[in-house]
């Protein structure tokens, strides 16, 4: 189980750089997040762990002498009371708005912000719309964009296993299903002697992709990595049936399968690869991000959970 | 002909005094001078919107409709469609034809066209539809949202399916909601005083005796769902550019729902029901909203857990519905207090 939290209380903590040229003693920072509803369940690690970030910055003296402070507003998870939390932390000062994590949720607060000129951050939408694109100048998102992980997978796979022929398998039901694909499309070409042996595409919500499989496994030969560009909760079944069928092809993923609440379903499950931003095995590369788990533990009791909201970004 | 002007004259007081109640609404949200409260007064305002629209049909031909909603989207949509601008669409809505592209009209001027838009829509799926009676009627309404919902959440090029279509303009004073909803009231109180609006509510409440003198209730049914399906259409675009971001699924069962028991906790058969379900409601609803965010008293701070106003709202409402089953307002309307002995003409707005 990975979690990108500490990528996002670092970021907000960078761009709370910009803000801080406000000519007051403090620094506000607004939450427009999900106090209540289905998206409490991914705003509120990645707003625990922010938390932690500004009570060691605070601790530490403050940002640039200015100490933080937080205002709250719930949007329950709706995209009307999104604006309205949106306005609320404005008026109550925010020289930052952070907002929901899924960019659909979390768009009517950042607009909010953005029509006042202030920066607004999303806790970890993927969408290529969380940002320029669907917000203004003044967005951003503490999350990797879908197709940059799709281009990662394919360069790692080349680089690190010896991958040589990959088959693309997409999941048509969201966008960031397809982001994922489309950056793994553009990274192939520009690998030496790497192919695309062949493609298909399912659906989520299909019971069976037993179709899918056979045109896999009539190919001359096993490829060496299967992309598959899907999410939850389909993305259990395929993987599941992929194995089934005696297909031991690596297989690359986006981050929409991060977590290890699934693995039960899939028993011994190996060779098979995510992008993370940071692992709670104590593992990680970064002593930082073990430093942050051990911080995260003691302030909320539990690990840092998988960052599961991007799966709903689309 | 004096008939009529009289009629309008005796009932005039209902959407004076509705009017009013609303433009206290829009004082209390002005003079607040807070961001966040005034949006929530626009939303009341676009709540009063949609109840209204569905009043004209729902109230006045007595068939419950699952559907309105879906001319809500159809508004909403349309309103995106004429007002974003053309850069905007050219990515999100590659699918969009090149005149509607390059086309970026005012706010009002959208939703006028949108209200038209859902008003043709309307026109169309009665045609049909009206010939069903009771239930039927209902379930075939249902059909009809579940329909639209279809499309619009699957038509990726013209729609932007499922992903938020964002870039409409946002109005955030409370003018604008304001006008439309006084507009939408008097919109419902003409069509209730009108010949068709009589008619309709006469086949209402004695279907073969209206049918017998000569009313043609599909007819008097197609009129109401299209002007209803008209305000519908405009309380959808507005309600696009109150927080500038739609989505198909904003407009489905949620919004379906929480508006028909608006409708019905206010008083079915009435317009005062109507806008009085809304203000009603909506005023408990943030009322709770602000207990649930905490209230200082003195020293303690006393705030009720997360969840307590969906619980509290359902509640209310039945303990409503359990001592007026008819709604708040009943069947009557709100005139001004003037000791008359009670007129059988006066039924021109009282059935």
């Amino acid at each position: 189980m990975k979690s990108n939290i500490y990528l996002t209380s670092t970021l907000i903590t960078a761009t709370l750089a910009a803000p801080a040229i406000a000519q007051d003693d403090k620094i506000v920072v607004g939450f427009a997040t999900a106090e209540s509803g289905f998206m409490q369940a991914y705003d509120k690690p990645a707003q625990d762990a922010a938390m932690i970030r500004i009570g060691e910055i605070n601790a530490a003296g403050g940002l640039l002498g200015q100490q933080i402070e937080v205002v709250n507003a719930d949007t329950k998870t709706d995209r009307a009371e999104g604006a309205k939390a949106g306005l609320s932390v404005i008026d109550q000062g925010a020289d930052l708005v952070v907002v929901s994590c899924d960019y659909d949720f979390g768009a009517p607060a950042a607009l909010t912000a953005e029509s006042a000129g202030l920066v607004s951050f999303f806790l970890c939408a993927e969408s290529i719309k969380a940002g320029i694109q669907g917000v203004g100048p003044h967005s951003f998102s503490a999350s990797v964009l879908a197709a940059v992980q799709g281009a990662t997978m394919a360069q790692w796979s080349y680089e690190k296993k010896g991958a040589r022929s990959y088959y693309r398998l997409l999941d048509t039901w969201t966008e960031y299903n397809k982001g994922i694909c489309d950056g793994f499309d553009w990274a192939l070409p520009q690998l030496a002697d790497a192919t695309l042996v062949g493609e298909d595409t399912f659906k989520n919500e299909d019971a069976s992709i037993a179709a899918q499989i056979t045109r896999i496994k009539s190919l001359p030969e096993e490829p060496d990595a299967i992309m598959l560009c899907t999410m939850m909760p389909g993305a259990v079944s395929a993987i599941k049936q992929i194995r089934a069928a005696g297909i031991n092809s690596m297989i690359l993923n986006g981050s929409g399968v991060d977590g290890s609440y699934w693995l039960s379903a899939v028993p011994d499950l190996s060779n098979f690869y995510v992008p993370v931003q940071g692992s709670i095995y104590g593992d990680d590369p970064n002593p930082d991000v073990t430093a942050f788990n051990a911080a995260y533990k003691e302030a909320t009791g539990g690990d840092p959970r998988p960052n599961t909201s991007t799966r709903v970004t689309s | 002909m004096s008939a009529r002007a009289s009629v309008a004259r005796r009932t005039l007081a209902t959407p004076l005094i509705l009017s009013a109640l609303l433009v206290a609404f829009a004082l209390v949200a002005w003079f607040a001078g807070s961001k966040p409260f005034n949006q929530t007064v626009i939303d009341i305002f676009l709540r009063v919107i949609l109840v209204v629209g569905l009043y004209i049909f729902v109230g006045n031909s007595g068939v419950i409709s699952f559907g309105h909603t879906g001319f809500v989207c159809l508004g909403a949509y349309a309103a995106a469609w004429l007002t974003m601008p053309p850069m905007m669409k050219q990515t999100l809505l590659p699918g969009l034809p090149d005149w509607l592209t390059a086309l970026q009209l005012p706010y009002w001027a959208g939703a006028v066209l949108a209200a038209l838009w859902a008003a043709l829509w309307a026109g169309l799926f009665g045609k049909i539809l009206m010939r069903l009676s009771g239930i039927a009627a209902s379930i075939a309404t249902f059909a009809m949202l579940a329909m639209i919902n279809t499309i619009y959440s699957n038509w990726e090029d013209v729609t932007g399916a499922t992903s938020s279509v964002v870039g409409i303009p946002i109005v955030r004073t409370v003018w604008p909601y304001l006008i439309a909803a006084i507009l939408a009231v008097f919109i419902a109180w003409a069509h209730a005083i009108s010949r068709t609006g009589l008619a309709l509510r006469a086949a209402r409440d004695e279907p073969t005796a209206a049918s017998a003198s000569g009313i043609d209730l599909p007819r008097e049914r197609l009129i109401a769902f299209v002007v209803s399906g008209a305000v519908m259409g405009m309380g959808g675009a507005l309600f696009a550019h109150s927080i500038g971001v739609v989505t198909p699924d904003t407009f489905y069962l949620g919004l379906t729902f929480i508006t028909l028991s608006m409708l019905v906790v206010g008083g079915m058969g009435s317009l005062s029901g109507a806008v009085v379900g809304v203000l009603v409601l909506s005023v408990l609803i943030q009322a709770l909203r602000w207990l649930e965010a905490g209230v200082t008293i003195g020293a303690s701070k006393f705030a009720l857990p997360n969840g307590v106003q969906e619980i509290a709202l359902g509640v209310v409402m039945i303990l409503i519905l359990a001592r007026r089953p008819a709604g708040l307002m009943g069947n009557s309307e709100l005139t001004w207090p003037r000791a008359r002995p009670s007129n059988p003409e006066q039924s021109g707005n009282q059935d």
